[in-house]
């Protein structure tokens, strides 16, 4: 019987864990005034984890983050740069304390990383797919 | 009753964190640290993790120890200007006379000349071996600690005073890392010698693609031990007749040399306290 019980528990956990998996998808998006039009995602996780700073057509490239508490950061680097967020935390810390290179700056919110983004055409940042507004283009979908 | 068997345990805990602090003005602080105890049951030898550093360690000193693992660094870290950022980063750990002293491990400005172009100079950690400029982050290490046979043997891996440059290109999915680097170093070890390696000049490639990475890497340098107890005790007996005898033959050789005389001289003026 009690075995029975665990096996319950057992579903009911992958359940939610399925659940949980399922939230809303993430989109890759530069500002509308961007030249580049579409990347795949080895080059998007590529200047996600610092390991390349030049979008392919040579122009330079910043990153934005989101904050790691946030859905659409958890949902973007499972699916992108295929990183857990204890992962991405050990990657930056080899990063940052050698000295090679420093940690992506961080939009607070979907509104200050669309303020951000439009304003600057260098900047690269990931977004919830129901936030997106006309001043920016999706240039990569996972 | 004879012993067949002497069993020796090693084992660890080991806690190691990573945070960072937003001070204003383009300056974050950012630190981490391992505290680590180490149990070793021999009483024969001490277990280090570096012996030319780690002076002392579990197992003869004492069976429990703090000191082969535990570090605590800091780092600054300021961009001055979009091109240009300077960091610091001290750690204090067991250092080769036995204190916690932190040690300036890297000072470096940054210059950002292309995109994809960085230069660097100042006090740099060299990167010899893959893991070599991250060394003492052992939280970004899959192991307890890095495998210490090929990371102590090179005793001068901590820092140089030099400048290196890190040109990041990518061919198709495949990005790039390539890292010529030169300088000099001058590093303590154990017990009161030093190492010091000249004109090191050397290249770190990286070739990486997904999580795969390819690495190939060169040093040259000119690199000196000098370890003037060592002198002391075993060339003494042999060359201070020869110092004063430039006749003196030893197994036929003559082994009458000015400079080394003079030098051995000097170590006897200042022989008890000598420090680097």
């Amino acid at each position: 019987m009690k075995k029975i019980h665990f096996i319950l528990l057992f579903c009911i956990a992958l359940l939610l864990s399925i659940t949980k998996a399922q939230s809303e998808p993430v989109v890759v998006i530069v500002s509308a005034n961007s030249p580049v039009n579409s990347l795949d995602k080895e080059q998007v996780a590529s200047l996600f984890l610092g390991k390349t700073t030049n979008f392919p057509n040579g122009s330079s490239a910043q990153p934005i983050e989101q904050t790691d508490s946030t859905a659409a950061h958890e949902e973007f680097h499972k699916s992108v740069t295929e990183k857990t967020a204890t992962q991405l935390k050990s990657y930056w810390s080899k990063m940052v304390f050698s000295g090679k290179a420093s940690a992506p700056q961080e939009a607070s919110s979907n509104a200050e990383l669309l303020k951000l983004l439009s304003s600057n055409p260098a900047m690269i940042g990931y977004i919830d797919k129901s936030a997106v507004d006309k001043s920016v283009k999706i240039i990569f979908t996972p | 009753m004879k012993k067949l068997l002497t069993l020796v345990s090693l084992s660890a805990l080991i806690t190691s964190h990573a945070y960072a602090l937003d001070l204003g003005h383009d300056a974050t602080l950012k630190g981490f640290g391992t505290l680590g105890i180490v149990n070793s049951s021999t009483g024969n030898a001490d277990f280090v993790t570096n012996p030319l550093s780690q002076p002392r360690g579990a197992g003869s000193t004492e069976s429990l120890s703090l000191n082969p693992e535990s570090r605590i660094g800091l780092q600054m870290d300021w961009k001055a200007l979009d091109r240009l950022s300077f960091t610091a980063q001290a750690v204090s750990k067991q250092d080769a006379n036995n204190t916690y002293v932190p040690e300036l491990q890297i000072a470096f400005a940054k210059f950002k000349i292309l995109s994809d172009l960085d230069i660097r100079a100042g006090r740099i950690r060299p990167p010899f071996f893959m893991l070599s400029d991250y060394l003492d982050m052992f939280y970004a290490n899959p192991w307890i600690r890095p495998p210490s046979e090929l990371y102590s043997l090179v005793p001068i891996a901590n820092h140089m005073e030099g400048v290196d440059l890190m040109y990041r290109p990518q061919t198709g999915p495949v990005s790039w890392l390539i890292q010529p680097y030169y300088g000099n170093t001058k590093v303590a070890t154990v017990p009161n010698a030093s190492f010091t390696g000249n004109n090191m000049a050397g290249i770190n490639i990286n070739a990486n693609y997904s999580d795969f990475t390819l690495r190939g890497s060169y040093t040259h340098m000119s690199m000196n031990y000098y370890d003037p107890g060592f002198i002391k005790s075993v060339y003494t007996p042999y060359l201070s007749p020869a110092c004063n005898n430039p006749n003196y033959t030893y197994y036929g050789y003559n082994l009458y040399d000015p400079a080394l005389c003079q030098q051995l001289q000097n170590l006897s003026l200042t022989n008890s306290d000598f420090r680097f």
